[in-house]
Formats: C-alpha cells, structure tokens, sequence
C-alpha cells in the first residue's frame, strides 16, 4: 500500500516546470502554461493553465508497477502543489493521437482525484468533447480549488463550446 | 466530481482542438530536447513516503 503514496523529490524550477528524475539520466518533466483558449469577457481575469507532461531519456525496458506508482504520484504533487499556491484553473485535454486517451483521463479521474480530494477541497469537472464533423473524441477536465472565487461563474461559461474557440 | 458533461462540437472550435493539442505535444517535444540540468530550482519539494 505504501508505493501507492510514495513520490520522487520534484525540483521546481521557473516559468512553472518542474522536473524529476526516475533513475539515472531518466526525467520527467512538467509544464503549467497559460491557456490560449479565448476565455469571454466576463472571465477573462481567470487565469486558465494547461498542463503537460512527458518523460526523457526513458528507458526501452518496462519500468516497475513501484517506479509507475511513483512516477504516478510525483506528478500528481506537481498538480497539488501548483493548484495550491496558485490562484487559478486547470484544465486539461487529452491527447487522442496515439489512442491512449481514456487511460490519460483516468489517471486524473480515478486516481489524481480520490487522492487529491483527502488533502484538499478541489473539485475535478469532466467534460467529454466530441467533435461532429471529425469524429475526435476528446476526454478533458477542469482541475479547480471550491473556494475558488470564480467557480460557479467559470463552471457556467464552460457550458458553452466557443470557449474552447480562439 | 460530477458526472462528465459530454459537449457537441463542430466546425471551426473542432478544428481549434485538435490544433491546440498538437501545439501542446509540440511545445512539450521541443522542451523535452531542453537541458535543465543547470538550471538552479526555485524549490525542492520532498518526497512522500520515504519514512519507514
């Protein structure tokens, strides 16, 4: 039970990456950047981040259900740590090209949550966009503390598909 | 958690997605070829777990 919460020392560094390494030359490395969608008027204070991640140097060889597990959970420290000390929403899409979306996506609505929900109020809000004319199906979600002061107004506005427009 | 939303799109915001993650992958490609070895971290944050 124990490798279920155990993580890596995770650098921050500037312009909101944060790093850390697996084993040897093998990295992770984590990227919060502000959303180019075009957020209205009423909005447009929120700051809106997008999050990435991947790894570097990884190895050919399969890593150990103990180093996925922390791998895991050292990005969800990243996520806790900047939605806590930031004043501001996190979104997600998942990338759909490889056809891993759904195991993306459950990464943060059966794992990051249940974990992250214990530790502090924060609320993750799905939203599965499907594309009508291209046939894509995007798993995306909405990372957002309850006390933030915007929260209802944001979770409204994010009915409306032009909001994912540019 | 609520239930997922499931929302309809079409068109121009469909097209708008599907750039957006490709930017995204791109973004994060590029930064990946980056070396942060040198780069002297803001904050070290600690592991979880480690105590016995």
């Amino acid at each position: 039970m124990r490798s279920l919460l155990r993580s890596f020392p995770l650098k921050e560094l500037k312009n909101n990456r944060f790093v850390f390494t697996v084993s040897g030359k093998f990295e992770y490395l984590i990227e919060f950047h502000l959303s180019h969608f075009n957020l209205p008027s009423s909005i447009q204070d929120i700051q809106l981040y997008e999050l990435s991640f991947g790894p570097k140097n990884k190895p050919e060889r399969t890593s150990s259900q103990l180093i996925n597990d922390m791998t895991r959970n050292t990005i969800f420290t990243a996520i806790d740590y900047f939605l806590n000390k930031s004043d501001c929403v996190l979104m997600y899409i998942c990338d759909s090209s490889d056809k891993r979306e759904q195991a993306r996506h459950r990464l943060f609505a059966e794992n990051w949550y249940p974990l992250s929900k214990e530790n502090f109020d924060v609320d993750l809000i799905i939203r599965v966009i499907e594309d009508q004319d291209l046939g894509d199906i995007y798993y995306s979600g909405i990372l957002m503390k309850r006390d933030f002061k915007l929260y209802d107004h944001f979770l409204n506005e994010f009915k409306n598909p032009e909001i994912l427009n540019k | 958690m609520k239930d997922a939303e499931i929302i309809k799109v079409s068109g121009k915001v469909g097209k708008t997605i599907k750039k957006a993650i490709a930017d995204k992958k791109q973004r994060m490609d590029a930064l990946l070829k980056k070396d942060f070895t040198n780069e002297e971290p803001v904050k070290i944050i600690p592991p979880k777990g480690t105590e016995e």
